[in-house]
C-alpha cells in the first residue's frame, strides 16, 4: 500500500508499478470529454498551475452548493478509454503525472506516459461515497455556467483518497494485457466447447 | 373490476418516490447476486478487494440516503396499468409527469445531472430533453393495479454494452454464440461496463423490438428469473457458466463471477433473418417497484413483474 502525497514528482512515478494500490493527500483537478474538447478543439483550459496540481481524475462528480459553499456528494471515476484521442497531446503539454480513471487507456497514451513519466490508476470499487467522504475541501471550480456540474474542472483538496491500482506505468506495463490475453485464451476454449471455429465468418450480407 | 380512479398528483408522488429509491437502494437480489459473486473470488484479489468496497459503499448509500453510484445515467420509467385505472385528465399526462417527477429527482440531488443535448451538449440540469425519461407503458387487462418500475440505467453499461447484429437463418444458434460470447468479451473487457453485468439478449423481432427486448431483459428481469421457455431458459443457465469461464471478473481485474445472470428474450424472426441484440446492465443495478393498488394503498414490490408472467399474483 502507497500513500503518495501530491503533488507527484516524476521520480515517485516511475517508482510506482501496475498493481501496486495507492492512496492520495493534496490537490486534484477533474475534467472528461468536455475538457479534452475544448483543450483540444479551442485551447480552452482551465487557468490551473498544472506543476503544482498534476493529477486528473476522469469523472463527472454529484457536487451540492450549501450556504454559498460546494460540497461533494458523490464520485466515482468515468472510463477512461473515451479520451484517448485527446489525452496523450494534455499529457505531454502539461506533464500531468498521474490520471485516475475508470479501466484502462490505449497505446497513444501509454507512449506518452512512458515518455513523459506519468501513470494511469483505475478505481477499486463502486466507492463514490468513501471518495467523497475523503474530500477535505471543494477547492475551485472551472466553466461551471459554460458546460455544468458534471463536465466541468473541480479542483479538489483530498486525504486518504483511495483506493486505485496502478494500471499503466512508466515501464509501459498495462495491468489488463495479461488479464485479456488469459481470457482471450479461454474465450477460445468456450469456442471449441460449442463448435465455434475459431475463423468462424459471419455470411457476408 | 373495481375502478381506480388516480390524481396527477398521487402518480407524479409515486413516480418521484420510485425514482429517488432506485437511485439510492438496490434491490436484494443484486446485493444478494454480487455477495455471492464475492464469495466466488480469492481473498486479496482486485475482483474481491472491489466487491467488497463496492459492498461497503452499498450499505452506506442505503443506509444515509447516498447515491447507489453516481452515474444515474439515462432516466427510464417501466408503467404497466390495470384496465380499470382512470388518471384525472386522461393518461396522456402521464409523461408530463414522468419529466416533472425527473426534474423534481434531480433538483433534489437523488439523480446526476447527466442527459445533454447529443449535438450541442447542452445540458439543462433537469435530465428532462426530448424523449428522456423515457417511459414504457404497458396497459394489461389480468392486473387491477398500476405498477410503477423506476431504472437509472448507468451510461458505462449502455454505451460499451450495446451490440446488435442481423444474423441470417444459415447463421443459426453457432453464430448466435458466437455474437454473444464476442459481445460479452468485449463489453467486459478493463471494465468498462463494470461487470460483474446482467446480460440480456434477444432474438428475433425488428431491429428496434430486439434492442428494446435486450434491454428489459437485462434491467428490470430479477435475478434467477428464468424464461418460461425451457430451452431458452437452458440457453439462460449455460451462458452464465460460459461467460463467467471467460475469467474477466469484477471490473475486468480477473476472476470467476463476471455475470450475476444473463436473460434471454426471443419474438418472432423475419423467415430470411435472425437477428441478435445484446444489451449489458452494471453490477450497480438499479430498479425500484412499487403498486398502486385498488384500495390506494402503495406496495413495494421487490421486483416487478413486466413480463406479467406471474399474472395470478
Amino acid at each position: 500500500m502507497n500513500r503518495i502525497a501530491l503533488p507527484l514528482d516524476e521520480e515517485r512515478v516511475r517508482k510506482l508499478n501496475v498493481g501496486d494500490i495507492v492512496y492520495f493527500d493534496g490537490k486534484i483537478f477533474t475534467g472528461r470529454e468536455s475538457f479534452y474538447i475544448r483543450a483540444e478543439e479551442q485551447g480552452i483550459f482551465p487557468p490551473l498551475d498544472y506543476d503544482s496540481i498534476n493529477l486528473m481524475m476522469h469523472v463527472g462528480p454529484v457536487m451540492e452548493k450549501k450556504d454559498g459553499d460546494w460540497s461533494p456528494i458523490s464520485l466515482t471515476p468515468t472510463t477512461s478509454i473515451r479520451m484517448e484521442k485527446y489525452a496523450h497531446h494534455f499529457i505531454k503539454k502539461f506533464r500531468t503525472r498521474a490520471i485516475i480513471g475508470k479501466g484502462t487507456m490505449g497505446d497513444k497514451t501509454m507512449d506518452a506516459m512512458v515518455e513523459t513519466g506519468c501513470i494511469h490508476l483505475c478505481g477499486i470499487g463502486i466507492n463514490a461515497n468513501v471518495l467523497a467522504a475523503h474530500i477535505k475541501e471543494v477547492a475551485n471550480v472551472f466553466f461551471l455556467d459554460e458546460i455544468g456540474p458534471t463536465e466541468a474542472t473541480w479542483v479538489l483538496d483530498v486525504k486518504d483518497f483511495g483506493p486505485f491500482v496502478v494500471d499503466m506505468d512508466t515501464n509501459g506495463n498495462n495491468l489488463f494485457a495479461s488479464i485479456n490475453t488469459n481470457s482471450q485464451e479461454k474465450l477460445k476454449e468456450i469456442y471449441q466447447k460449442h463448435n465455434i471455429p475459431v475463423d468462424y465468418e459471419f455470411t457476408p450480407i | 373490476m373495481e375502478k381506480l380512479f388516480i390524481n396527477q398528483k398521487e402518480l407524479l408522488d409515486l413516480l418521484y418516490k420510485t425514482m429517488a429509491k432506485a437511485s439510492t437502494v438496490i434491490p436484494s437480489d443484486v446485493k444478494e447476486a454480487l455477495e455471492n459473486c464475492l464469495k466466488s473470488e480469492e481473498e486479496g484479489s482486485l475482483s474481491n478487494m472491489h466487491l467488497k468496497t463496492s459492498l461497503i459503499n452499498l450499505k452506506m448509500s442505503e443506509e444515509n440516503d447516498l447515491f447507489a453510484c453516481p452515474d444515474t445515467g439515462y432516466p427510464l420509467y417501466f408503467i404497466r396499468i390495470g384496465d380499470n385505472i382512470e388518471l384525472e385528465g386522461g393518461f396522456s399526462n402521464i409523461e408530463k409527469l414522468s419529466q416533472e417527477a425527473v426534474a423534481m429527482v434531480t433538483a433534489d440531488n437523488k439523480l446526476r445531472k447527466t442527459m445533454v443535448h447529443p449535438l450541442t451538449r447542452y445540458n439543462p440540469g433537469t435530465n428532462v430533453l426530448q424523449f428522456l425519461p423515457k417511459v414504457e407503458i404497458k396497459f394489461d387487462s389480468k392486473i387491477d393495479f398500476l405498477e410503477i418500475t423506476a431504472i437509472p440505467k448507468g451510461g458505462g453499461s449502455e454505451i460499451f454494452g450495446t451490440f446488435y447484429r442481423m444474423l441470417i437463418p444459415i447463421d443459426g444458434i453457432t453464430g448466435i454464440k458466437k455474437f454473444v460470447f464476442d459481445s460479452a468479451f468485449h463489453a467486459m473487457q478493463t471494465g468498462k461496463t463494470c461487470p460483474p453485468n446482467i446480460i440480456g439478449v434477444c432474438i428475433g423481432g425488428t431491429a428496434d423490438l430486439c434492442m428494446k427486448l435486450a434491454k428489459e431483459a437485462c434491467i428490470i428481469r430479477p435475478i434467477g428469473d428464468r424464461h418460461p421457455d425451457k430451452e431458452i431458459a437452458r440457453m439462460e443457465d449455460e451462458l452464465v457458466q460460459d461467460i463467467n469461464s471467460i475469467g474477466l471478473g469484477s471490473m475486468g481485474f480477473g476472476g470467476n463471477c463476471s455475470v450475476l445472470d444473463v436473460h434471454i428474450e426471443y419474438a418472432a424472426s423475419h423467415t430470411a433473418g435472425l437477428p441478435v441484440g445484446f444489451n449489458a446492465q452494471c453490477s450497480i443495478s438499479r430498479r425500484a417497484t412499487a403498486r398502486l393498488l385498488s384500495n390506494k394503498k402503495v406496495e413495494w414490490r421487490d421486483s416487478p413483474d413486466w413480463f406479467g408472467r406471474k399474472n395470478s399474483e
